[in-house]
This record gives C-alpha cells, structure tokens and sequence, in this order.
C-alpha cells in the first residue's frame, strides 16, 4: 500500500477538476435552461371519454342523437348536450375540432356553450350557457381554440348549437351529413 | 491506522477516476451542447420508457430527419420530447408535426424550429436517480455523507494518529516529497492533510453532482387520448304547393296556390312565356293565396291561341321548390264580322 506522494497530488487534482468540470456543467445549464426537475414523475393515465348525459355512460365515441335534426332548413337550428369526462388519473385539457361530411355538412356551423341547457323550441335550438369563443363557427374547424382544462374525475357539460344559416344554397335540399366533434385531451397544463 | 488510509487511498483512486471521467464528459457536453432530459411520462414507451435519461444533441433544421426524437417546448412552455412524423424546411426553419410513440394522435401544434434538441441516446430508469438527487432527501444524505468524511479526515484520524504516531509505517511514503527533510520532524503531516483535503472534496461529490444535475431539463408529458361524438343531419326537400285554376267570369282566370306542408315562408306565381312573375310574398296564415290573371295584360302579345303556363312556387332563403304548373289558354282578340269585336280571354284548361 504504498502510494506516492505525487500520486495523491495528482488524484487530488483530478478529484478538484471533478468537481470544477460539474459546477461548470451546472452553472452553463442554469443559463441554458431556467426550469427545474420537480422529478413529479407521471404513472397516472389520461384518459378523455364522453357521455350523451352527465352521470354517463361515457365511452371514447358517442352518437350524440339529441343533436341530430331530420329536416334542416335555412336558419333552422339544433341545440345538443354532451358531457366531457376525465376519466384518468390527471388533470387533462382539451380542445374540440369538428368535421362534416357532404356539402350540407361544409354549410353547418356551431355554437359551442359551455354549461347551461339545451332547448328547442319547434326548428330552433338555443343553450343557456357561457359560450365559448365565437358563435356559428364552421362545423369543418377548431370549435374550441383556447384548451379547456378538466380536473382529474372531473365532468364538463358542453352545449352546441348546430345551424344550417338562412343563406343555405339552394342545392342543399335532400342532402345529408354526420358531423363529428373530435375531442383531443392532452397531459398537463 | 492502516484500513483508515487503504479506505482513503481507494477513495482517493475512485475520485479520481469518476473526476477524470466527470471532466471529459462535461467538457465533451459543453464543446457539443448536449443537455439532460429526464422522462417524466411515458408517451415515448417503448422506446423510452418513463424514467429514462436522454442526451440530446444541438441539430439545424435541415438535419431534421422524420423519425428522430426531438425535444422542443410547446406554446405553454412546457418541453415536450416527441417522434418526428412530418418535417416541411422553408427558408431554413423547420415546421415540425411531433407524435409520441404511445400517443394515438399527433401533438396538437406543430412547432416552428430553426434547432432542435435531437435526443442521441437514452438510459433507463437512471432519470429516476438524477431526478431522486435533486430532491431534499438527497440534499440532506449527502449532507450527511459529507459530515462522516469530514469526521473520519479530521476527527478520529487526528486522535487516532497522535497516540499511534511512532508504530506506523505508512507515514514515511505518504510525507510531502519536495522537502523530505523538511517534512521529516512532523511526519506524514503535509500528506495526510492532502489526503483530507481530496476526501472532503470526494465527500462534497454528491452535492456539486446534485447541485449540477438540479438543471437536468425535465422532458414532460403530452400523452394524449381522443373521444368523439357524432351527430347526423339531414336537410329537407322543400314541397311544391298545390296549383288550382278558376274561371273568373268570361274572360279571366284566378289561379289560387296552396301552402305545402315544410319549412317554407315565401311563394310566388310566375310564368315563362311571357317571362312573369305575376305574384309574390309570404305565406299567409290561412295557407292559400288567390291571383286573378287578367286576359288585357300587356304581357300577352300572342297573336293566335296559345297555352300559357303558369307555375307556383314555394320558397325559402335562397331554396325553392319543385314547381306546380297549371297550363292556360289565351286567345287574342278576334273580330268577327257579325258578333263584331271580341276581347282576349283566358280559360282554364
């Protein structure tokens, strides 16, 4: 066990470099990049599903038969619930694109409300809730642009108004479409 | 006295070891840019699972390949390190659509890049460590580790040494070289200081690697579900109305036009030939409107019988129905000689 004295200054050496190569690392990184390892590593589950009413069922796709209308016709319109689950672990936020098919379905625009009740009255449909963003949006779009965020467990009733406007062309009589509201949940903030 | 310093010396070798590694990484980290990322969610499994460190290298856009995982922060600041599923370069910025492997849907954004961090390889489970490191558990047994060192450098090797001082043989060898001499009346000194000197900066490794590892970018999130709903819509065909006609004394016709069943607000009366529209307006409440065609309208310019048609419609917005059509004869004026003049007359036919 004879170490040498030029050996223990030469580790030493190597150990204080050690420690200047990592302070280095860590000040460089500081400046880099601000934000800190919370190290809250996620085992939860996300998970988005949807009901037709607000105690559920709710299921990763759902017809939506209180929306769907017979017979449109310019400036008639249906008002709809559904009820947005976050069926996981964590918090979720979400946004709501909208597709359509045909023609009729490039025409109908909706009204996303956000709580309240639907009502319709004869070909008319109206929500009482908050509505979110702008009114009469076009189906084929983002519905919902700023994410709404939805507590882990937690059950959001959203209300759409579907509208076929008063300046529907006239090559739209007899036609028919399925509308779909896509709803994309994300981790986090 | 002799385990003390054996337990000093490999110490002493570990450090020294670990430090020279510590520097060439961290050198080689700061010429290339490479940064940390912890895995704090599972999006990327299999391929990384949750827990996983990655090392991501700086790479321009253009390199940008589809299928690299690259790590970029999204509009709400929060870094997300994904799979490249589409890449578009204009005038050296990169549009880039990202998907984790786990996720059954891209991200929602697509990011606009000039550089990216491009994850070059992964371990597993050790962003667990790095992560576990920076929290105050670690802080305070590092804390604690550091304090034993200090107590075994300066402590029990002090009082320990001055009572067993002349038997010990590894004094001599550990003195400082320069000045044996010098060093000689208090022996082994200079060199056991040294030796504490590299256990307490061995001992303070945990913290600076803490300290240093705290930075470690934490790779989040964006596991991702979708749901849809469906709803099913049809437009309505408008009806025609019902067309009648009526004799309207000798000479005129009244054409009366009925409201369909429907939607429809508007109606209106025209004919082609002439080009007419004789009547228009909103359904009234009782549902039927009657319209009386006079024969002397100056719209007839026939000059021998002829078959009018007329046509009711039914309207609304800019839908109308299928026309109902009721066929009417006109007949000019005529001028026999013995009834003499006749007036032009309109029958039903």
């Amino acid at each position: 066990m004879n170490f040498g004295n030029g050996s223990v200054r030469l580790k030493a050496l190597l150990s204080l470099g050690m420690v200047l190569g990592l302070g280095a690392v860590g000040t460089l990184a500081a400046w880099t990049d601000e934000s800190t390892a919370t190290a809250s590593f996620s085992a939860g589950t996300l998970d988005l599903k949807l009901g037709a009413l607000p105690e559920g069922p709710f299921t990763d796709s759902v017809a939506l038969t209180s929306l769907d209308m017979a017979a449109m016709y310019p400036g008639a319109s249906k008002a709809g619930m559904v009820s947005v689950s976050n069926s996981g672990t964590v918090p979720l936020s979400y946004t709501l694109t909208g597709t359509g098919t045909g023609t009729l379905g490039a025409a109908l625009k909706v009204s996303v409300y956000v709580g309240g009740m639907a009502t319709n009255v004869a070909s008319t449909g109206t929500c009482s809730g908050t509505l979110l963003g702008t009114a009469d949006l076009p189906l084929a779009g983002t519905l919902i642009s700023s994410a709404r965020t939805l507590p882990a467990t937690s059950v959001e009733s959203l209300c759409l108004v579907v509208k076929l406007p008063s300046t529907a062309e006239n090559t739209l009589q007899g036609t028919t479409s399925t509308a779909t509201f896509a709803f994309t949940g994300s981790m986090g903030s | 006295m002799r385990s003390v310093s054996r337990l000093q010396n490999n110490l002493l070798t570990v450090g020294a070891i670990l430090g020279t590694l510590c520097l060439l990484v961290a050198l080689a980290g700061m010429l290339l840019g490479a940064k940390p990322l912890v895995f704090r969610s599972g999006s990327m499994s299999p391929s990384v699972a949750t827990g996983a460190l990655g090392i991501s290298l700086p790479v321009q856009a253009q390199e940008i390949r589809t299928g690299d995982i690259i790590s970029v922060e999204n509009s709400a600041g929060v870094r997300i390190t994904h799979r490249v599923v589409t890449s578009e370069l204009v005038n050296g910025s990169a549009t880039v659509t990202l998907k984790g492997d786990a996720n059954a849907v891209s991200d929602p954004e697509p990011y606009v890049l000039r550089t990216a961090d491009r994850v070059a390889f992964s371990v597993p489970l050790v962003g667990y460590g790095v992560a576990w490191l920076s929290s105050p558990a670690a802080m305070f047994a590092g804390g604690l580790f550091t304090s034993f060192l200090l107590y075994l450098a300066f402590g029990s090797a002090r009082t320990k040494r001055a009572e067993k001082r002349p038997q010990d043989p590894d004094d001599g060898p550990d003195a400082e070289p320069v000045t044996p001499e010098a060093a000689r009346p208090r022996p082994g000194k200079a060199g056991r200081h040294a030796k504490r000197v590299t256990a307490i900066l061995v001992a303070s490794l945990p913290l600076v690697a803490a300290g240093a590892l705290q930075t470690s970018t934490p790779a989040q999130a964006a596991f991702m579900d979708t749901a849809s709903a469906s709803a099913g819509f049809t437009a309505t065909s408008l009806q025609a109305p019902t067309l009648s006609c009526t004799n309207s004394g000798n000479y005129d016709v009244t054409l009366t036009l009925t409201r369909p069943e429907g939607p429809a607000t508007q109606y209106e009366l025209t004919s082609a030939t002439p080009s007419r529209t004789w009547n228009s307006g909103s359904w009234p409440t009782g549902g039927s409107v009657s319209y009386t065609v006079d024969a002397d309208h100056a719209s007839f310019t026939f000059n021998q019988t002829t078959n009018v048609t007329f046509r009711g419609l039914s309207k609304i917005g800019l839908w109308t129905s299928p026309a109902a059509s009721k066929v009417v004869t006109y007949t000019p004026e005529t001028n026999v000689l013995i009834t003499g003049l006749t007036p032009p007359k309109l029958r039903c036919t």
